[in-house]
């Protein structure tokens, strides 16, 4: 009875919502006319927003997650982490304070309250931004040593990644135009063409995934075999 | 003992940490002291400015701030751009976020756009923030189908019908064009493939300079009737007139890719000259 409850029913509602789905896609039109295509395009709506609440709800349940999880470590004292675990707890808790019960005197959502704004603007978005950024320290050093011409591949890459590089940098657009008109060649028919090959190929992959989770072969949504 | 290393070997092998310091050299002096290297104006980036220009009078534009706090630097300057661009003209604009923090975005990039002040522009009749709306991908075909029913109230919590310049809207096919600014590719291709196929829907898509090439086949079959990066901001105040955050980044930005080549280069040319020696 347990695998009916875990396994059988969730890939019936699996398949029943994905038959749904595609046959909504492929029969309804942007301007729905008959009243079967009517009745498809509800059920379709609603499954859709469905879907948005859930993805909504997941939110508050990353958080309450996290409490556990962090909650774990700072119980245990795990060495080298619950510090850490600790301090992120405190700042969760500081920012869903300041976040429901901010200052409401403009009268608008929570999410702009001044202190949740303050802390937003003036810690989050810059420590954000840093670790964001440090990224360009990282790609120089890692450019300086990877980049080197030791083979005829490496050797037409340097050159390619050179001339990007150039067209990206406005001075040279404007001292070395001559470089703009074959960096975009290599856009247009090189870059533009092995991009579509590789997005051909996801796309028939996602089709194939989807034949396959909604006929109940890729069961990998479902946790854990027991 | 360890050999001692000559210049050339030590240049060759540059230790990070000498290389970190050019860099942020490199990127401080601009900033303190701007260059005034001149402006380049792309034509990828009047493509997006007379997509905007030659919108019918009183269109619908959905904008979708599509990007949270890490990358509010690196985007903001383009979106303020686009929504100086937007909101000089009389269009009805509809922005919403698929990012948990755009709401901050949201409320950063209207702060020193003033729509108010700077273009007489009313909430709720010329303009509406629909908040975040969970879901991505989901969240875009569900606002397609039918965005009063996916969205039953703005930011502020007023109920949709209630906004005049929302009455009669339903979704996508009233809609003129889309406008996101995102570093995510699931959102730069989920627009088309939730709005631009299904609907027809113009787009116009900004993403980051490494993202280009992933975006490149759709905008060569115009599923993406313009498509800019983030470092384009600079061009765009330039040509809008609005000089801001993104004309102040650009001598920053040449003089660190020049920097960059530079060191390339020279690794290589140091790389050649130590094989020639049998040190390689």
């Amino acid at each position: 009875m347990a695998l009916v409850y875990r396994r059988h029913i969730p890939i019936l509602i699996t398949f029943i919502m994905g038959i749904m789905m595609i046959v909504q896609f492929f029969l309804v039109p942007p301007k729905p006319v008959e009243p079967y295509q009517k009745a498809l395009a509800e059920v379709g709506e609603a499954l859709t927003n469905w879907a948005n609440l859930l993805a909504a709800f997941t939110i508050g349940f990353g958080l309450v997650n996290l409490f556990f999880i962090h909650g774990r470590h700072v119980t245990r004292r795990t060495p080298g982490q619950w510090y850490y675990s600790a301090w992120l707890l405190f700042v969760m808790f500081i920012m869903v304070i300041f976040g429901i019960f901010g200052d409401e005197e403009l009268g608008i959502s929570t999410a702009t309250t001044y202190q949740f704004e303050w802390m937003y603007k003036w810690i989050y978005t810059p420590l954000s931004g840093t670790m964001y950024a440090s990224l360009a320290f990282y790609i120089t050093s890692a450019s300086y040593r990877a980049f080197r011409a030791r083979t005829l591949e490496a050797g037409v890459l340097l050159i390619v990644g050179l001339l990007v590089l150039f067209k990206l940098a406005p001075v040279w657009q404007v001292y070395l135009p001559q470089v703009i008109p074959l960096v975009n060649w290599i856009y247009k028919y090189i870059v533009t063409s092995s991009y579509r090959g590789i997005l051909i190929g996801a796309g028939i992959g996602a089709v194939l995934l989807g034949i396959r989770t909604i006929i109940g072969l890729e069961t990998g949504y479902l946790g854990r075999r027991e | 003992m360890a050999e001692k290393k000559s210049i050339i070997e030590w240049i060759e092998a540059m230790p990070r940490e000498v290389i970190y310091t050019i860099m942020l050299i490199v990127l401080i002096i601009p900033l303190i002291r701007p260059l005034g290297i001149p402006v380049p104006v792309s034509a990828r980036i009047k493509e997006w400015h007379e997509f905007i220009q030659n919108l019918p009078e009183g269109s619908y534009v959905l904008v979708s701030i599509d990007y949270g706090a890490g990358t509010i630097p690196t985007f903001e300057p383009f979106m303020l751009a686009t929504m100086h661009d937007l909101f000089s003209r009389p269009l009805k604009i509809v922005i919403m976020t698929t990012y948990a923090d755009g709401p901050i975005c949201y409320k950063s990039v209207m702060d020193k756009l003033k729509p108010e002040e700077t273009y007489g522009k009313k909430y709720g009749e010329d303009y509406v923030f629909l908040g975040y709306i969970p879901g991505g991908e989901t969240a875009m075909k569900a606002i397609g189908e039918n965005l009063p029913k996916a969205v039953p109230m703005d930011f502020y919590r007023t109920p949709i019908d209630q906004i005049p310049m929302l009455k009669g809207i339903t979704g996508a096919k009233d809609f003129a064009v889309v406008v996101t600014v995102t570093p995510s590719g699931d959102v730069s291709e989920g627009w088309i493939r939730q709005w631009v196929t299904p609907y027809g829907t113009p787009y116009l898509c900004c993403v980051l300079a490494m993202m280009e090439p992933t975006m490149m086949p759709y905008y060569q079959a115009g599923q993406c009737k313009a498509l800019c990066t983030d470092a384009h901001a600079g061009e765009y105040e330039f040509l809008i007139g609005k000089p801001g955050e993104g004309i102040k980044k650009l001598d920053a930005f040449s003089l660190s890719l020049t920097v960059l080549a530079i060191l390339i280069i020279i690794a290589n040319i140091l790389y050649f000259v130590l094989k020639a020696g049998g040190k390689k």
